[in-house]
């Protein structure tokens, strides 16, 4: 009898440790899984992209984003830049601009800031951007959620119509109303657009608990004696998650997106910060004499747009139980 | 809080042919009800209310199986529950090794807790998808916290060995395993706390025929090992005899008729179970049996029938002419044959007569209600 | 190829010869169902047993024609009537699903349209397959829901599906099912999902539907008691083959088939007290990697009883060791009963 007990409570040793390898296993399924998704592919080549741009933005971008390339402070500089690439390509051995000149490859926009080193560095400000406000928001947004689904009764029926009020308005209309009312700037901006996406985790969540919580494995965790906390927090949120990722990273371009209008409308990023959203409403009027001022931005915007799209598209796919079996 | 109940278990003992009933109730329910409101509108009011279970008594002896029979509807599995305060009844009482638990929230149920476990009928439904077997099985004492972390691992490879599953399967997910081997899983889950009472709700019906086999199998010698009591829950009345050996046959929300299997199957007094009984397609194409087709669906438990409600559908009040009393009153649940030394309880007005009128009633089928 | 009837073709409804059907998923190739042979008699009742993922739902389907991507069906013949389905177009097939084949399953709430009202859905086929007016398909079709014993038709015709019963709502599919008086219907666990008693009612009304119109069944259940009850005959399949086939009353009364025994002893019958029931270890192999062997070999009693080696390495052959009672084991392989493969089959085992 001593024996076999001995041998068992090694193997349940061993089996201690290889259970770490066996939750990476199963991250690292999902994860292959993700990547497994043409979509999934062509998003993160962007995204990447874009995010080495930030990270290295100093070396890419010729000049500082507020550099006044025309400015009195800049000793030796003419009153036009030299413009590389488009307009002046047919002339491809002026790479060297005169001495003089300072040398742009988009041109430079009305403060005589260099556009191609603004949109470089823009992606610093714009990148992160959308990740933080959804990121903010699911957080919001699943607590009132949980508690509305679990506890249910006289909470969920407060906690949800004050999301149906919220939903009740355009997203963007109640932005820029709330943006008005506490002020301009980057941070109520971001504040404003998280505000507006609340309801939508709000509510993903309330019905992804709704339904997890019927489970029969809940019910035998509450069997078991298991306090409510820890039911909602080890069974019930862990197993509520997964449509939060989904609809969080297809969310991402929505939220950039509405940064990007309060910004256009001069409510978000306030001068001389680049960034995407800021630099579009800015020069918005220039579309038809330099298009370059807007489209740059546009098509970085465009871009990351993209990638988030692409990468929630591709998660989606990996994460539906429908593909797996 | 938790003071005995004054009608203490005095162990009686009811001597019948074959079988013995040691009375000695490890779990007493007493006039249990349970109805869910039904509501509608915008707000949410009250409209209606689903009666699941409408008065029943009941006790489970310690050491015993008892089988709750009964088609969808009739209120077994939400008395599983109510058994382990899962939900909370609107009406009756629990009484645990006589202690009322009725009342019992919170910090002073969880003693209760580990003496009451579940298993359940959906082995896909009942583990944790994202929780690694080891960590499953092992929930109850993590949550108690019951042992170190190495006594726990030990505990769980020994739990794991006791229902046939190998030590390696501890590291995996569920979803590596068959529908057989996530209800042995389901199974260690329920005894790791030891329990003294484990309600069974439909272990097998998910479960195909050979493998159901093995999994009543290794319930059966779990009870031996360790004198378990189960509350077995089932729709499958082959399954519920193999195993209890005391059966309780209900019909929307109440209990029709409560008696020891060979009882059951030999002299079944009530006209629901007679019906049951006939109904079960046999594996063997050599018996001839009178068969009662019941007609008509099972009635919503929102509107049930008045009196005896299983009256609409009953061939035997058909055929005593639709008597006026089983639609006036509830039938008691009284033994017709007190003297007999067997224990048997049916709720019918015409108990004494059921069997001899089977007999006579030449087309047993119900007329169209 | 051993014979399977000794009966005249024509008294076969249905004739599936060598049918052979895998599903290419990403986990590799699942044979769901390889080289059925099997027939129907007309008017007769043939039982499909098997347990989950022996490939009896799939056979029907395959019969049908209504196997999807990603299954394919890779060989063999379905003869109806003397013609092979599998050859048909499938606007050709569609004409004869629901006119000369019906089908009825076991989810009845799911296979009913649930936005159309029952009565027109009954009265539906009769107009694409009879030819019928609006008026004569709701005559008919209120006859049709007297007959599976729907009371008050007439107000039923206009309920919609989720206000009826599971019982109710099967009497609804059988009523279509039979709208276009088949030659053969085909039940996929038709009475699973319903109660005891409703199941008996059920079970009843096609009994007596079944010999009133003589249509030839193809019963598909997990349930030894349902084939008892309702089958003349009863194919019992295991891993996507037949291991045993023949008359009701010798399957219970004789199974061969340690397969068969197995089933059969681990029903729990009421009546029967039994200490343990007979179990069969393991579990059902996996069907992206079938064994070379018997299939069943593995969980096989009598295998391990034998010392049985060859079964493990060679695929048993059906065999007839009675007038129409065919088996597919080692045990009964050699003439003389010993378990020793069949000199024809396997020569070098001989020497």
């Amino acid at each position: 009898m001593k024996a076999p007990t001995v041998s068992k409570a090694k193997v349940a040793a061993q089996s201690a440790q290889t259970s770490g390898s066996a939750r990476s296993a199963k991250l690292r399924e999902t994860t292959r899984n993700v990547l497994a998704q043409r979509s999934a592919q062509v998003g993160l080549l962007l995204l990447m992209f874009l995010v080495l741009t930030a990270v290295f933005a100093d070396v890419i971008a010729p000049y500082s984003p507020n550099d006044n390339l025309n400015g009195p402070g800049e000793p030796g500089r003419r009153a036009e830049p030299c413009i590389h690439l488009f307009y002046e390509l047919p002339v491809v051995s002026a790479w060297g601009c005169p001495a003089d000149q300072a040398e742009t490859w988009l041109g430079t926009d009305g403060n005589s800031r260099d556009i191609f080193s603004r949109v470089v560095y823009g992606a610093r400000i714009s990148l992160p951007l959308g990740p933080i406000v959804v990121g903010i928001a699911i957080l919001i947004g699943a607590i009132f959620g949980a508690i509305a689904g679990f506890a249910g009764g006289w909470s969920d029926n407060i906690l949800m119509r004050i999301m149906d009020i919220v939903l009740s308005f355009p997203a963007l209309i109640l932005a820029i109303a709330i943006v008005t009312l506490i002020g301009n700037g980057l941070y109520n901006a971001v504040a404003a657009v998280v505000i507006v996406s609340i309801p939508l985790y709000a509510r993903l969540t309330r019905s992804a608990v709704l339904s997890t919580r019927e489970n029969d494995y809940v019910t035998a965790s509450r069997a078991l004696g298991e306090s409510s906390s820890g039911i909602l927090r080890r069974r019930v949120i862990p197993n509520s998650i997964t449509p939060l990722i989904v609809a969080g990273s297809l969310g991402i371009a929505t939220a950039v997106l509405e940064v990007a209008a309060l910004s256009f409308l001069g409510l978000g990023i306030s001068e001389p910060t680049a960034e995407w959203g800021a630099m579009i409403g800015r020069d918005f009027n220039s579309i038809f004499t330099r298009p370059l001022l807007v489209l740059a931005p546009a098509f970085a915007l465009t871009t990351m747009v993209l990638a988030f799209n692409l990468l929630g598209d591709g998660i989606r796919d990996a994460l539906d139980p429908r593909l797996n079996r | 809080m938790t003071e005995p109940d004054p009608v203490v278990t005095e162990a009686k003992v009811l001597t019948t042919l074959g079988t013995t009933r040691v009375k000695d109730p490890l779990v007493r329910l007493e006039g249990l009800k349970k109805a869910f409101p039904i509501k509608a509108g915008v707000l949410q009011r009250t409209v209606a209310e689903l009666r699941a279970v409408d008065g029943v008594d009941l006790e489970i002896d310690r050491g015993e199986t008892l089988g709750l029979v009964g088609e969808s509807g009739c209120g077994k599995t939400t008395i599983g529950r109510l058994l382990l305060r899962l939900i909370d009844p609107t009406g009756g009482r629990i009484i645990f090794d006589g202690t009322d638990i009725t009342e019992l929230q919170g910090k002073d149920l969880r003693p209760y807790r580990r003496k009451m476990q579940i298993v359940f009928q959906d082995p896909f439904a009942s583990l944790d998808p994202r929780q690694l077997v080891g960590d499953s099985i092992g929930e109850g004492l993590r949550i108690h916290d019951i042992g170190t972390n190495a006594e726990r691992r030990k505990k769980v490879a020994d739990m794991m060995d006791l229902v046939g599953l190998q030590p390696y399967h501890a590291d995996r997910y569920p979803h590596e395993f068959s529908g057989g081997q996530r209800q042995r899983i389901g199974i260690a889950r329920a005894l790791v706390l030891e329990p003294e009472i484990i309600v069974c709700d439909e272990p097998v019906s998910a479960l195909d025929v050979s493998i159901q086999a093995q999994v009543l199998n290794l319930l059966k010698s779990l009870q031996k090992e360790f004198g378990l009591t189960y509350l077995f829950i089932a729709h499958n009345l082959g399954v519920v005899e193999h195993i209890s050996d005391r059966v309780a046959v209900m019909y929307l929300g109440r209990v029709a008729e409560l008696t020891n299997r060979e009882q059951l199957y030999r002299d079944p007094r009530h006209p629901y179970t007679m019906a049951l009984m006939s109904a079960i397609p046999l594996p063997d194409p050599t018996i001839k049996r009178k068969r009662i087709i019941l007609t008509g669906d099972v009635p919503s438990p929102v509107d049930p029938p008045s009196g005896c409600n299983f009256h609409p559908r009953c061939w035997l009040w058909h055929h005593l002419g639709d008597p006026e009393i089983c639609v006036t009153d509830v039938p008691q649940l009284v033994d017709p044959t007190p003297d007999d030394g067997e224990e048997q309880l049916v709720a019918c007005h015409f108990r004494e007569q059921s069997a001899i009128e089977l007999e006579n009633a030449s087309r047993v089928e119900a007329v169209v209600s | 190829m051993t014979d399977v009837a000794n009966s005249s073709n024509d008294q076969h409804i249905l004739e599936v010869k060598g049918l052979k059907t895998s599903f290419y998923t990403r986990a590799g190739v699942i044979r769901a169902v390889t080289g059925l042979d099997f027939h129907v008699n007309r008017g007769e009742v043939l039982g499909l047993v098997g347990e989950s993922g022996c490939g009896k739902s799939v056979t029907s389907l395959s019969i049908l024609g209504l196997v999807g991507d990603p299954g394919r069906i890779e060989a063999g013949e379905v003869l109806f009537g003397g013609e092979d389905l599998l050859k048909l177009s499938n606007d050709q097939m569609r004409k004869i699903r629901g006119d000369r084949i019906a089908m009825i399953f076991q989810q009845p709430q799911s296979s009913l349209n649930p936005v159309m009202k029952v009565g027109p859905q009954i009265a539906e086929a009769l107009i694409v397959h009879r030819g019928l007016d609006n008026k004569g398909a709701r005559k008919r079709s209120l006859e049709l829901m007297d007959m599976v014993g729907i009371s008050d038709a007439k107000a039923r015709y206009e309920a919609y599906p989720h206000e009826m019963s599971g019982g109710m709502a099967q009497r609804v599919m059988i009523a279509i099912a039979l709208s276009c008086e088949p030659e053969l219907l085909i039940a996929d666990e038709p009475t699973t999902a319903l109660d005891v008693t409703i199941q008996a009612q059920i079970l009843d009304l096609m009994r007596v539907l079944q010999q009133e119109t003589g249509t030839a069944i193809v019963l598909i259940t997990h349930d030894l008691g349902v084939v008892a009850e309702m089958c003349d005959r009863a194919a019992v399949m295991y891993a996507g083959e037949i291991v045993e086939q023949t008359d009701v009353r010798t399957l219970f009364a004789e199974p061969k088939h340690p397969y068969t025994r197995g089933l059969i002893g681990a029903v729990p019958v009421p009546g029967e007290i039994l200490d343990e029931l007979a179990t069969i270890p393991g579990a059902v192999p996996n069907l992206i990697e079938l064994p070379d062997g018997c299939r069943f070999a593995p969980r096989c009693a009598a295998r391990v009883e034998h010392g049985n080696v060859l079964a493990e390495r060679i695929h048993p052959e059906l065999r007839q060791v009675a007038d129409g009672h065919v088996v597919r084991c080692w045990l009964y392989h050699h003439e003389d009963g010993s378990l020793r493969p069949d000199p024809n089959v396997w020569p070098e085992a001989e020497a």
